[in-house]
């Protein structure tokens, strides 16, 4: 039941597109409530950064910054990049805890079918802190080893090092390939390992407790945490890799790219109201069936009761 | 390992003192889970929804919270035809008395008005307490049931192998006369019972009031 097979994976995502499919209305619903929801906590979380910030540095200070980032980068590279992550991670926090609510309601199908749009809110209500902290690991995780990297190597070798480092010689839109390619295989792993961090802190598990539970879990159910995670990023490659491709090869050739254009918005689409929800839900049934508790002995089944001779107390 | 660990055992009873957890057994949802379906059987997420009528998202929430303080535990998983996840869940116990003390303490005014409530409701069976003697017999009767509940909570079973082989019927009644048993070995018990009692017949129509 835990090990992977061809044939499972193809379940899994069989059995995860059907529910997000019969649960489309909640997640459309869900969606759009929890991004006005983001929105709004986005601006609240804004006001607390810059309001200080403007009564602190002042505006000439707000603006030097900002303007340091534009016109030169090269000026304390390292403190820019710092403090624009201070800035930037309480921002996204909203949005973390918006993909951690969509995985309550992954839960509530996995468990029990069905699920309903106010759902959403319960988990980011109540689940609020947990979240959040859970897409800091994430974040932390994910883009954390890269970020020591650059700052290591601008530190040492100076800002040339992050144009020849990341962006080849040629033009500054194409990223070095073999860096590039290092890079996917880096996100896939990282968020492959931490795949099960959202099922198990909407099971109920602290951060920490949920970041070792689902590394342990992808090391330990490697064949299939990473089976049916690469099976999500092959459809999600298929999905996207097209529009990159037609892009760049047949950027001239006008009819593709109405074509293109035409296929973008399906896609989105169902990138965001299908495949997304998809995902939480395979991710989340992978977490039960790994996480059951089916070694346990087995004791007599419970008969059904009859009438107590004695009664009283 | 297959079999290598033991599924948490299903206490006969269970005694709650813990003032957070009386809180949480108040909640009137929490409170039908565990007392009217999981100390009885165990069961989905799914089963709870339908006949509770709450939302499967509710019902989790509530799940995880009575989880968390070991209320409940997980007691299969298994996958349906349809392809969903059903975990079992089951009460600690499969019967569940509240600390009166403990209760007063948590519930503040609710749970001594209903003491109140239940001795004047007496009177239906002809035994009226005047109002001014409310107070002593709520006195007494919480003295009665913590004694009791004392002595109830203690395990007393010697064969807890052979009580997993039992029919559920059988275990109740052995229970019960194990129970009994004990509560009248207790003198501190027998003390506040017949003191009760003397307390009950006094009241009863056309006797005395005077204890």
């Amino acid at each position: 039941m835990k090990n992977a097979s061809v044939r499972i994976i193809l379940d899994d995502l069989k059995v995860s597109f059907k529910f997000a499919l019969k649960n489309v209305i909640s997640y459309i619903l869900a969606l759009f409530g929890v991004l006005i929801i983001s929105g709004i906590l986005l601006v609240f979380v804004a006001i607390l950064i810059f309001v200080p910030l403007f009564f602190g540095v002042g505006i000439e200070g707000l603006i030097f910054f900002f303007e340091s980032v534009v016109a030169d980068p090269s000026t304390g590279f390292a403190n820019i990049l710092v403090g624009g992550l201070a800035i930037a991670l309480p921002l996204a926090a909203p949005f973390f805890v918006a993909i951690g609510a969509l995985f309550g309601m992954g839960r509530e199908i996995v468990e029990s079918e069905g699920t309903s749009a106010e759902g959403v809110f319960t988990w980011y209500k109540k689940k609020f802190f947990s979240l959040a902290g859970g897409g800091l690991v994430l974040f932390l995780v994910v883009l954390g080893p890269l970020i020591l990297v650059i700052l290591g190597g601008v530190a040492v070798f100076g800002i040339d090092f992050f144009n020849f480092a990341l962006i080849s010689s040629g033009t500054a839109s194409t990223m070095n390939p073999i860096i590039g390619a290092v890079l996917m295989i880096w996100f896939a792993v990282s968020l492959g390992l931490l795949s099960m961090l959202f099922p198990a802190i909407i099971d109920g598990y602290s951060v920490f407790g949920a970041t070792k539970k689902s590394i342990r879990l992808s090391i330990t159910y490697f064949d299939r945490v990473f089976g049916v995670w690469m099976a999500y990023l092959l459809i999600l490659g298929a999905l996207i890799l097209p529009f990159i491709v037609t892009a760049f090869t047949m950027s001239s050739f006008e009819p593709a790219l109405i074509l293109l254009g035409s296929m973008a918005v399906p896609a989105i689409l169902f990138l965001i109201f299908i495949f997304m929800p998809a995902l939480t839900i395979g991710l989340t049934r992978v977490y039960m069936i790994l996480t059951a508790d089916d070694e346990y002995e087995e004791h007599p089944q419970e008969d059904t009761s009859g009438p107590n001779f004695i009664g009283g107390l | 390992m297959p079999g290598s660990k033991t599924k948490p055992r299903v206490k006969d009873m269970e005694i709650i003192e813990d003032k957070k957890l009386i809180q949480l057994l108040m909640e009137p949802t929490r409170a039908k889970i565990v007392f009217d379906y999981l100390v009885k059987d165990a069961m989905t997420v799914k089963q709870l929804s339908e006949v509770t009528g709450k939302n499967p998202g509710t019902i989790l929430h509530h799940i995880q919270k009575l989880k968390e303080v070991g209320l409940l535990f997980e007691e299969r998983t298994e996958i349906t035809t349809t392809g969903i996840v059903q975990r079992y869940y089951r009460a600690s116990a499969r019967e569940y008395r509240m600390g009166i003390s403990e209760m007063v303490q948590a519930t503040g005014d609710d749970a001594t008005k209903r003491l109140r409530s239940i001795i004047t409701s007496l009177s239906v069976y002809g035994i009226d307490i005047p109002e001014r003697q409310i107070g002593e017999a709520v006195d007494r009767l919480t003295a009665l049931i913590d004694r009791e509940n004392e002595i109830s909570s203690r395990n007393l079973i010697v064969n807890e192998v052979e009580l997993d082989r039992l029919s559920s019927s059988e275990r109740g009644d052995v229970s019960r006369i194990i129970r009994r048993f004990a509560l009248e070995e207790d003198s501190q018990y027998r003390e506040l019972r017949d003191s009760w009692h003397a307390f009950l017949r006094a009241h009863r129509t056309g006797a005395s009031n005077n204890v």
